[in-house]
């Protein structure tokens, strides 16, 4: 267990001591949030009771999960070929141990970045329920799970950093503009659905979506999303775990 | 024997890094290993660490492998205490350790400093400091004092023989310095992938180059003719002689 602590340790110090990082991964989501939410304000304002900031809330908390997964992940590729990492997969910690504990700590990490953002529910007009804000804080550290773990699967196979941005611009970030985020899956194009629903991120989506506006706006029973966000919490954790590797 | 080595092969693409190497290295032991650049040094390293497995062969080390490499592996944004803390507790070895290691480096004062204002030589001893916080049984060494100061790199090397001898550490040095191939108790050329002992008679086979005001680096005899050759067409001066053999010089300008 000293492995995961002590990794989780480090990458906690590293982040605070990198305030920038958290900027960057509030700022922009929450910029997009001000920015689409008040310019398509007068068009698309009928998606949610709280207009269509109140409706893009969901998406960009992914979002910002997503980015801090991805900063996180991508400093795992330096760290592996010139730093502390290479000196540490040349020692006996199995390396399992050590992909767990990068996980744990960057969806931690993400967590911490995301659910701040919950407070603009609030600010948009949006009214949650207790249980609302758990279910949200669910699909939220379900979401930091599964982005930290693909994100850091990823980086533990990408032989330098452009790859890694490579496989980023090519899976993430579309998986993130088809999950939902911009406009709701239950009205697309049927085509559009089917590839909404077929992704991954589109689940904690919803599920954050179903906890602070009261539906997710998914075809299909809420339940079934609930658990995919589950599944897609614990098949990228594991992914990012098991994919951990000395070389 | 504290390292064995044992018919190792690596393919990297269509290139054989590393052909049936054997060796054996034993506890209290520097083994320098020399050789052209790209010619397998630091792949044997890494397989010896486990960072890399080979296609063929065997490896057997006994007891912690320490691994210090040209780059630091330190964390800048942590302190010197913290980056020893977080090596230390990864290992799960003692944490006790660390302050008599940081009084013998004198680092102590700089303990609470973050790594990442550190001089470069301070950096490469908190580097050696790190590799040593667990204890290592083996102590791998890829060219750590590249880039540093005559004096540092003198401290370097007494530190590295002295502990190597104390406490019985297996030391593997890939160098090109005369230094440290001195210092080493037997000398090993790697030349396409695979790896030869040198007897004493034979370490003349090594060349001496001094490049400016540059510490002399030991290489092959290739390495060194082409090294001359890229001097004469570049029009930079460089000194080159065969090692052990006195008052043969050879200088292209």
């Amino acid at each position: 267990m000293s492995v995961v602590v002590a990794m989780l340790r480090r990458e906690v110090t590293r982040f605070v001591r990198q305030p920038i990082r958290a900027a960057a991964t509030v700022g922009t989501p929450a910029l997009l949030l001000l920015g689409l939410g008040a310019g398509l304000a007068g068009e698309l304002g009928g998606l949610s009771d709280a207009g269509y900031a109140g409706f893009l809330l969901p998406g960009m908390i992914a979002m910002a999960s997503l980015f801090a997964g991805v900063f996180g992940a991508i400093s795992l590729i330096d760290d592996r070929d010139n730093g502390p990492m290479l000196a540490i997969l040349a020692g006996p910690a199995p390396v399992r141990r050590i992909g767990f504990g990068k996980v744990l700590a960057l969806a931690l990490l993400a967590i911490a970045q995301s659910a701040p953002l919950l407070a603009g529910a609030w600010l948009v007009g949006l009214r949650p329920t207790a249980g609302g804000v758990l279910l949200a804080l669910a699909g939220i550290a379900a979401l930091a799970f599964g982005t930290a773990g693909v994100a850091l699967a990823i980086a533990w196979r990408s032989p330098d950093t452009g790859a890694f941005h490579g496989a980023m611009n090519l899976v993430l970030l579309p998986s993130w503009m088809l999950a939902g985020a911009f406009y709701p899956p239950d009205t697309a194009h049927p085509v559009m659905r089917w590839i909404t629903l077929a992704d991954p991120l589109s689940w904690p989506v919803a599920t954050i979506r179903l906890g602070l506006l009261g539906e997710s706006r998914m075809p299909g029973p809420d339940w079934v999303f609930v658990t995919l966000t589950i599944a897609f919490a614990l098949v990228g954790g594991a992914c990012g775990t098991l994919m951990a590797r000395r070389r | 024997m504290t390292v064995s080595v044992e018919g190792v092969s690596v393919r990297l693409g269509e290139r054989e890094v590393l052909l049936d190497v054997s060796a054996e290295f034993s506890a209290g032991e520097v083994a320098a290993i020399v050789g052209a650049n790209g010619s397998g040094k630091s792949t044997l390293l890494d397989v010896i660490a486990g960072l890399r497995r080979p296609d063929v062969g065997r490896v057997g080390v006994s007891g912690q492998i320490g691994f210090v490499r040209q780059q630091p592996a330190i964390d800048r944004l942590l302190t010197v205490r913290e980056n020893l803390g977080f090596f230390v507790d990864v290992h799960g070895a003692d944490r006790s350790r660390i302050g008599p290691l940081l009084d013998r480096s004198g680092l102590a004062d700089r303990s609470n400093d973050r790594a990442g204002t550190l001089s470069g030589g301070m950096l490469r001893r908190l580097d050696l400091l790190r590799a040593l916080s667990v204890g290592p049984r083996v102590l791998l060494l890829d060219e750590p004092t590249s880039g540093l100061d005559t004096a540092s790199r003198s401290a370097f090397v007494t530190v590295v023989r002295e502990l190597t001898t104390r406490d019985e550490i297996t030391t593997l040095w890939v160098t090109h310095t005369s230094e440290e191939t001195d210092a080493a108790d037997r000398v090993f050329m790697m030349n396409g992938g695979r790896l030869t002992e040198l007897y004493p008679h034979q370490r003349e086979s090594l060349w001496e180059i001094t490049r400016g005001g540059e510490p002399p680096i030991r290489v092959p005899r290739a390495e060194a003719q082409a090294v001359v050759a890229s001097a004469i067409e570049t029009g930079h001066g460089v000194e080159c002689r065969p090692v052990l053999i006195a008052g043969q010089r050879g200088a292209a300008r």
